[in-house]
């Protein structure tokens, strides 16, 4: 694909999606299974969650239960296979890097499939699709099919004509293939086939008159807005082949979440990939909680530029959980598994998490053994409280607390849509004073994001790292490792521009906060005498026992502490920025 | 020869494999000038794979591939996106099964080798007859 060419074309979107996903995955090892008609059982060995085309021709439901197959398994040479997700979250991350090779625009749209920017002549285009497959079918050992058009939506379509139609060997360009041919294939179709119409709406839309995909793509768009709905209406106008659905970075699939972005400026450190993966870990258990999902496994990744063919390198890393959990600590620290991989150096353009095996929060009760000491202290919910009142950025574990002043910003906002702005939308609860994100009076730069991510192993910085804190106003919260004996921590981060501000964080976070230091310092008495913390100027000083938020700050400098926990916020008046909530609990 | 293969799959990296690596040569002989610039570990997983997204690690069981210094139980490192060349130690499909034997391309035809003299070659037309499932670049041998 030449140059000048890519200049000339308007930019297309190819779908690309595994052919049976999960079959295809469990095939992938055991050839014997080729042919054969098999399928996979969703959790417990439940339903049939993934059939072989052969198993399709049997005439087995999707979701058909396998009592009801069981008896018939036999007569039919019928595989049927648990699901094993560690191995579906390990083969979509090859297939995604991969696919990440031919296009710096990816976006994952679920386990199986993805669409990719591509730009470029009819004939190159169908040479891209056709090697992107043979790709991912030579190198993962899967099969895809492909479908490249103008529009997602028609993509999708594409797609779909290229699985059911052999003669397209599995790769469709839309605009190839003559007009009378497309025209006929969206009139045989109904609209119930198109991406994005659902079933409800199928009756509404013959009442009007429109049944095929081709009825729906000659509608009126305007007529589509105000009789059905603007996401019918981008419907309608990407089917005409105007594009309105745009490229998401992070959408909810079946059975996994992904959090990914491409970034403005190359990341060529693992300890700033370390930050960006911090942010997708909280990000993935404030979405699997609003979800009240818990996910077993976790996939991390990072990618060079498909651009840069001379300095390439496709890192990941899926990593078993302990147990199923939204946690955002050992999310985090399970994303951290990739930073071993990561070449100082090499610029990488992207990078990501995925989440997989999601189950139901609760579903089971877990072993006390298995219980979480983060999930029993309530953490994840404490950051989500505190990100609902102050904006995403406004808390959080280590970096994913810091708002700005980090170069690797990505291409849109890093953080996901916090609260709403000003005015509109917003919970009466909320503060009068907040309106919607805001920024925090924090140290910027790179100083302190030393400090920040030093953890417990620069305990003699810590002195420094506190005070800069202090001076700045924001506060710091350490609480243990998962595995007892760790060097490695967590911050938990707390920021407030004002003393109203002050008071309400103290009203959000207090009692759990206080919870949280007490637990530990039970637990960690005696753990933390080769801590020295030094705190910033306050208007007393005091040693801080862990019953709370108690307007009194520590400042002997390099004070030796004797307890687990120090809680402090400085309420002193009219100091700008200089209103802060902070507390360290702290253990080895 | 046959082949287990992971479900297993590479979780590079969440283990840490970084070991020492002895910085005195095993060989009797003059000691290597090269001790003096020993830095420390070795990354195995740089070190021994190239391609994270097409590779993967399977078990071999049987002892077909004796003479090649793969033996029943050890893991081989397979490139899924190298190509199979004349010589090389692949992972092949026979009869729906993953059996690992030496490539051999002459111009007669193409052999599957096996590296024990009790098991017969295999003989195929040609390379386009035989699913080759990838190419084994490494043996973890258990010593």
């Amino acid at each position: 694909m030449s140059k000048p060419a890519l200049m000339r074309h308007m930019p297309q979107i190819a779908h690309v999606d595994v052919n049976c996903f999960y079959a295809s995955a469990e095939r992938a090892f055991d050839p014997s299974l080729e042919g054969r008609p098999v399928v996979v059982l969703s959790n417990n060995d439940g339903c049939a969650v993934t059939r072989s085309p052969e198993a399709k021709a049997l005439g087995i439901p999707i979701g058909e239960p396998w009592f009801k197959l069981a008896p018939r398994a036999k007569e039919w040479g019928l595989v049927a296979l648990s699901s094993n997700y560690e191995l579906y979250g390990d083969i979509s991350a090859r297939v995604m890097e991969l696919l990440g090779r031919y296009s710096a625009w990816l976006e994952v749209y679920s386990i199986d499939e993805a669409f990719l920017g591509v730009k470029g002549a009819p004939a190159e285009l169908l040479a891209l699709g056709r090697e992107m497959k043979a790709a991912v079918r030579r190198n993962v050992g899967v099969p895809v099919c492909v479908g490249i058009a103008a529009t997602k939506t028609l993509a999708k379509l594409a797609n779909k004509w290229a699985k059911h139609n052999p003669a397209f060997g599995g790769v469709c360009h839309w605009d190839s293939v003559p007009a009378a041919d497309r025209e006929t294939l969206m009139g045989r179709l109904s609209v119930i086939e198109i991406w994005g119409v659902a079933t409800r709406l199928t009756k509404r839309l013959n009442a009007r008159g429109i049944h095929s995909i081709l009825d729906l793509s000659r509608a009126d768009p305007v007529m589509i807005r105000d009789r059905f709905s603007v996401v019918m209406m981008r419907t309608v106008l990407e089917l005409q082949g105007t594009p309105c659905i745009p490229m998401e970075e992070e959408r909810i699939g079946r059975d996994q979440l992904i959090f990914s972005r491409s970034f403005a400026t190359a990341i060529t450190t693992a300890h700033d990939l370390r930050q960006v993966l911090s942010v997708y870990g909280q990000q993935a258990s404030a979405r699997l909680a609003k979800h009240d999902l818990q996910a077993k496994v976790l996939t991390a990744f990072a990618a060079t530029s498909h651009f840069n063919p001379n300095d390439t390198s496709y890192p990941s890393v899926c990593v078993p959980l302990p147990m199923p959990t939204a946690d955002p600590v050992i999310l985090t620290r399970a994303a951290h598994a990739l930073l071993p991989l990561i070449h100082e150096g090499v610029k990488y353009a992207k990078a990501g998490i995925m989440v997989t095996d999601l189950r139901p929060t609760g579903n089971q009760a877990p072993l006390s053994l298995f219980e979480n000491p983060h999930e029993e202290r309530h953490i994840g919910s404490l950051l989500e409280d505190v990100a609902r009142r102050y904006g995403r950025g406004s808390i959080g574990l280590g970096h994913a607390g810091i708002r700005s002043g980090l170069d690797w910003t990505m291409k849109r906002d890093m953080l996901s849509p916090a609260t709403p702005p000003t005015g509109t939308n917003s919970p009466s609860s909320k503060p009068p004073k907040l309106p919607g994100p805001r920024r925090l009076p924090l140290v910027r730069g790179e100083s302190r994001v030393e400090l920040l991510d030093a953890g417990l192993d620069v305990v003699p910085d810590q002195a420094h790292a506190f005070h800069a804190f202090d001076a700045a106003g924001g506060g710091l919260v350490r609480f243990p490792d998962l595995e007892p004996g760790s060097f490695t921590g967590f911050e938990l981060r707390l920021g407030a521009e004002d003393n109203d501000d002050v008071h309400s964080l103290k009203h959000v976070v207090g009692d759990r906060l206080r919870v949280l230091a007490g637990d530990v310092d039970a637990k960690f008495l005696q753990g933390v005498h080769g801590l020295r913390v030094q705190a910033g100027p306050g208007p007393g000083s005091s040693r801080v026992d862990g019953d709370g938020l108690s307007s009194e700050v520590p400042h002997e400098a390099g004070g030796q502490l004797g307890f687990a926990a120090v809680l402090a916020a400085d309420e002193q008046d009219g100091r700008r920025g200089g209103g802060f909530a902070h507390a360290l609990v702290s253990s080895f | 020869m046959g082949v287990t293969v992971g479900p297993r799959v590479i979780d590079a990296g969440v283990s840490l494999l970084s070991v020492l690596i002895s910085p005195v040569p095993v060989a009797a002989g003059f000691p290597s000038p090269a001790q003096d610039y020993f830095d420390g570990r070795i990354d195995l997983n740089e070190h021994l794979i190239k391609d994270i997204t097409s590779t993967y690690v399977v078990r071999v069981s049987g002892d077909s591939m004796e003479r090649a210094g793969i033996s029943d139980g050890d893991e081989l490192i397979v490139n899924r996106a190298l190509e199979p060349r004349d010589g090389c130690v692949v992972i092949a499909v026979l009869d729906g099964e993953l059996t690992v034997k030496r490539l051999r391309i002459t111009s007669t035809g193409v052999v599957l080798q096996a590296e024990n003299p009790r098991y017969p070659d295999i003989r195929v037309p040609s390379l386009s007859e035989l699913t080759i499932w990838g190419v084994a670049t490494r043996c973890l041998h258990h010593v």
